[in-house]
């Protein structure tokens, strides 16, 4: 039997491979005692689970009902009982005042202590009646008091016959040896019906009390059962349906991590299995489209090297005989040519830095690019790049200014890569402000060197910033669509200064300059640039 | 040696009733054609209580239904009696109903055959007590806690609504009896078996506020009863039997022939005192047995010692656990009822 079998999985029908399933799923697929698979679906665990507690809670409530219609017919019984008594008292009582009666009689005969006598013995009839009718189960005992009342109005009348026949003694004689015996057993019997009456109500009230302990002990029981196998379902389910979910999430944030090769292990057999399996199925489908990217990635930064490299060595070729033309290794050239050549070798730099910084970004992303670990003067590399760009502000009347803390110790790092994206940071700063200052600074913040180029250009809005350090993005306005460039500087420095350890950020507000920091430890040892 | 009167009368009743008695064994001998008893040796309580008179002359009687050996155990007239039958050391007695009733209740191994006789105990009070209900915060003795004083006047108390643990100060006296204690005046109340009963009205101390020869509710019930150890009555049926019709027969022997058992339980060393004897045979009414049904004698008692809380078990539980009336049934039959 399979309980899913006929029903669409929540997430929607989309065939699963069989390797996809929920890991375990494969070694959990028990077969039952009979030979066939139980897959109970959460839904049906979920109904299951509280059809039981509500079955137990039901039980108990069957068993209160059970107990109430227990003391209700205990209660029934005990008035009944009650009543069995009142009419054997009444019998008593009766057969007393016929005694009073009779000696009343005897000691003044007249015809109406006589009625009264006579009146009395059609009590013992309704009495009889009486308890005749609230005493059925009592048959032998109430045959010999019917026995008995018939003697006792026997002797009764036959006194009352005497006394009225002016026989007194005789009538004496007769209550004395007859009625007086008679009216005992008829007590004793009377009393045997009571005591049997009390003794039921006894035995029915420790029944009911019986039944009360019973039912006491029955109910807290059951409740305790209940109880535990709340617990134990409430555990049973928490277990089937968060832990796979714990499981689940986690599995999902190693995903989002990178890590493809780890696989969902949720045993369930439902349908957080069943996502399980979508997800791991999914897993190994990104860890597919992963690689190939991986692989398209590795292949596009190939070409670009390669691309690169065959592209240098022709314009190399270019900018040296351009040069050697303006040099006048050939002959002066006319002016009008050497405007042309010079134009040539203008563009050609720009186009061969172009060409290097692909170079670089392609090796970067195809892991080709290794830091080449050596002491360094922090000062010494500041100055290197102060005096590469020193023409550059100068044409353009800037003041550019560093300031390094005097005295710093030997840094540990790729001097050349660093110096790199120094320059690179201070080339776009001078490039892209027209008036005031690029200033360059170093500080030391812990076992780090904070690198820091500050100008007085325009400013980049806070939204450009996060996308600037991204290849080939730029700020969108008219002032960098004047100013050109590629989009890939900042890149090649963010890579640099990661693959140091560092980090690099900016702070800037529009129309008020801009900050470009990056920050790299001061020494730099290989374990260290390899975690 | 100086004859009076009374002793020649004395001696008529006896030579009458040991006719009576020889004509009694002689009937039984000839009955003896049915099976033998199991045993041949029968132990029987044997205590200072002498409303238990049948038990006393009984010895000739079982002799005759094959009981070789009668012999009588030293018994005290309580609870301890009920707990000796129970383990086997006794395998009959008369016993009084209320202390019977406590023991099996407390599972003792004891079976009720047959009722005996009523009215054996007498409750004795001070002047200014004039019923039960006036015993509330007074003292009253007893050998102790479940003897038979304890018991019955437990029952009566609970009958007016008193609750016997607290309404009444028990005066419970090891050394001295109970007896002696309200002869002298040092205890309101006092219940007695005889031949205590007959002894306080000889001396003329106190006064009776419950006879249970006469007075209802009580005299309506026995107030001893023969009881058997379960397991012997179980084993030895025909034995048992006979007891049974033995008893019985000593019993009537009380009814038609009190001066010869009088003088027996007297040479017999039973108790010292042939008048006083003699006075319990007449004021206990021996004659009740054919009449009174044993059985609503247990409900009865055991409703009442419920009441008191001295007991647990219901009537009907009692009943079905302990007592066997196919025998005084039988014996019904064959006596006469």
């Amino acid at each position: 039997m399979n309980l899913e079998a006929d029903s669409t999985s929540f997430l929607g029908p989309r065939p699963l491979p069989e390797t996809s399933r929920a890991s375990g799923d494969g070694a959990s697929v028990k077969k039952g005692l009979l030979g066939f698979e139980l897959r109970a679906s959460l839904r049906t665990k979920l109904l299951l689970a509280f059809f039981v507690i509500e079955m137990l809670l039901v039980s108990v409530g069957l068993i209160g009902l059970l107990s109430l219609r227990e003391a209700d017919q205990r209660a029934n019984q005990v008035v009944g009982l009650q009543q069995k008594i009142e009419a054997y008292r009444q019998m008593q009582h009766n057969t007393l005042r016929q005694l009073y009666g009779v000696s009343t009689a005897l000691a003044f005969p007249n015809e109406t202590t006589l009625a009264v006598v006579l009146r009395q013995i059609n009590q013992f009839g309704y009495d009889l009646d009486r308890v005749s009718f609230v005493a059925k189960d009592e048959v032998t005992l109430l045959n010999q008091v019917r026995e008995e009342y018939a003697r006792f109005i026997a002797v009764v009348s036959h006194i009352a016959d005497l006394i009225r026949g002016g026989r007194a003694a005789e009538a004496k004689q007769s209550e004395l040896a007859e009625l007086g015996p008679l009216a005992d057993r008829l007590e004793r019997l009377t009393n045997q019906l009571v005591n049997r009456a009390e003794a039921d109500m006894v035995a029915g009230i420790d029944a009911s009390r019986q039944t009360y302990t019973k039912s006491q002990v029955l109910v807290a029981a059951v409740a305790l059962a209940s109880f535990v196998l709340t617990l134990v379902l409430g555990h049973a389910i928490s277990r089937s349906v968060i832990e796979p979910v714990r499981i689940i999430h986690h599995g999902l944030n190693r995903i989002a991590a990178g890590d493809f090769a780890q696989r969902i292990e949720v045993p369930n057999r439902d349908e957080l299995g069943e996502l399980a399996a979508h997800v791991n199925s999914t897993c190994e489908e990104l860890q597919q489209l992963y690689r190939s990217l991986e692989e398209a990635s590795r292949h596009k930064s190939q070409f670009l090297a390669n691309m690169s490299h065959e592209l240098r060595t022709p314009l190399n070729a270019v900018l040296g005989f351009s040069e050697l033309m303006l040099d006048g290794i050939y002959g002066n050239p006319p002016e009008k040519m050497r405007s042309a050549v010079e134009r040539i070798q203008r563009n050609g730099r720009h186009l061969l830095g172009l060409i290097n910084d692909v170079l670089d970004l392609s090796k970067i992303e195809a892991g080709q690019l290794r830091l080449s670990l050596t002491d360094y003067s922090v000062e010494e590399l500041v100055n290197v790049v102060h005096t590469s760009v020193e023409s550059l502000a100068a044409d353009k009347n800037l003041s550019l200014r560093i300031a390094v803390p005097p005295g710093l110790p030997p840094a540990r790092g790729d001097e050349r890569r660093l110096a790199q994206a120094l320059f690179n940071l201070v080339g776009n700063a001078i490039k892209f402000t027209d008036a005031g200052e690029v200033r360059i600074e170093v500080e030391t913040r812990g076992d780090s060197y904070v690198f820091s180029v500050q100008d007085t250009g325009p400013g980049i809005d806070e939204a450009d910033q996060v996308r600037i350090f991204q290849e080939f993005q730029q700020v969108d306005n008219s002032i960098t669509k004047t100013k050109g460039g590629a989009g890939l500087g900042l890149a090649i420095v963010k890579r640099i200064v990661e693959m140091h350890g560092g980090r690099i950020w900016i702070e800037s507000r529009l129309g008020h300059g801009a900050r470009f920091s990056f920050v790299v430890p001061a020494r730099l040892e290989q374990q260290a640039m390899q975690t | 040696m100086h004859t009076n009167r009374r002793d020649l009368l004395l001696a008529g009743a006896c030579a009458a009733s040991t006719a009576l008695f020889g004509s009694v064994v002689s009937r039984l001998r000839a009955e003896e054609a049915n099976p033998p008893p199991e045993t041949t040796t029968i132990r029987l309580a044997k205590n200072p209580s002498i409303c238990i008179a049948p038990q006393y002359v009984v010895s000739d009687l079982l002799n005759a239904e094959g009981f070789a050996n009668v012999v009588y155990v030293e018994s005290d007239a309580g609870v301890e009696q009920t707990k000796a039958i129970a383990k086997g050391d006794i395998d009959f007695t008369l016993h009084f109903s209320g202390p019977l009733l406590l023991e099996i209740d407390r599972g003792a191994s004891v079976t009720v055959l047959a009722g005996v006789h009523v009215g054996c105990f007498e409750l004795f009070a001070k002047e200014g007590i004039r019923s039960v209900a006036d015993l509330k915060g007074r003292t009253v003795g007893q050998q102790g806690l479940g003897s038979s004083p304890h018991v019955f006047i437990s029952a009566m108390a609970s009958l007016v609504g008193l609750d016997p643990a607290k309404d009444i100060e028990w005066v419970t006296s090891a050394k001295v009896k109970p007896i002696e204690l309200f002869a002298e005046g040092k205890i309101d109340a006092f219940l007695g078996f005889p031949p205590e009963p007959q002894r306080l009205r000889a001396q003329n101390i106190g006064h009776v506020i419950v006879n249970s020869a006469q007075d209802r509710p009580w005299s309506q019930y026995y107030c001893c009863m023969l009881a058997g150890n379960r397991e012997f009555v179980r084993k030895n049926p025909i034995a048992t039997k006979r007891v049974v019709r033995a008893m019985l027969r000593a019993t009537d022997l009380c009814v038609s022939a009190p001066a010869l058992v009088a003088q027996r339980m007297v040479d017999g060393g039973f108790t010292p005192r042939h008048d006083y004897a003699a006075q319990t045979l007449a004021d206990v009414p021996y004659n009740r047995w054919r009449e009174f049904d044993p059985e609503d004698t247990i409900r009865f008692y055991a409703l009442r010692l419920r009441e008191a809380r001295m007991l647990k078990s219901n009537p009907a539980k009692i009943i079905a656990d302990a007592a066997d009336w196919r025998f005084l049934n039988e014996v019904r039959r064959e006596l006469g009822s």
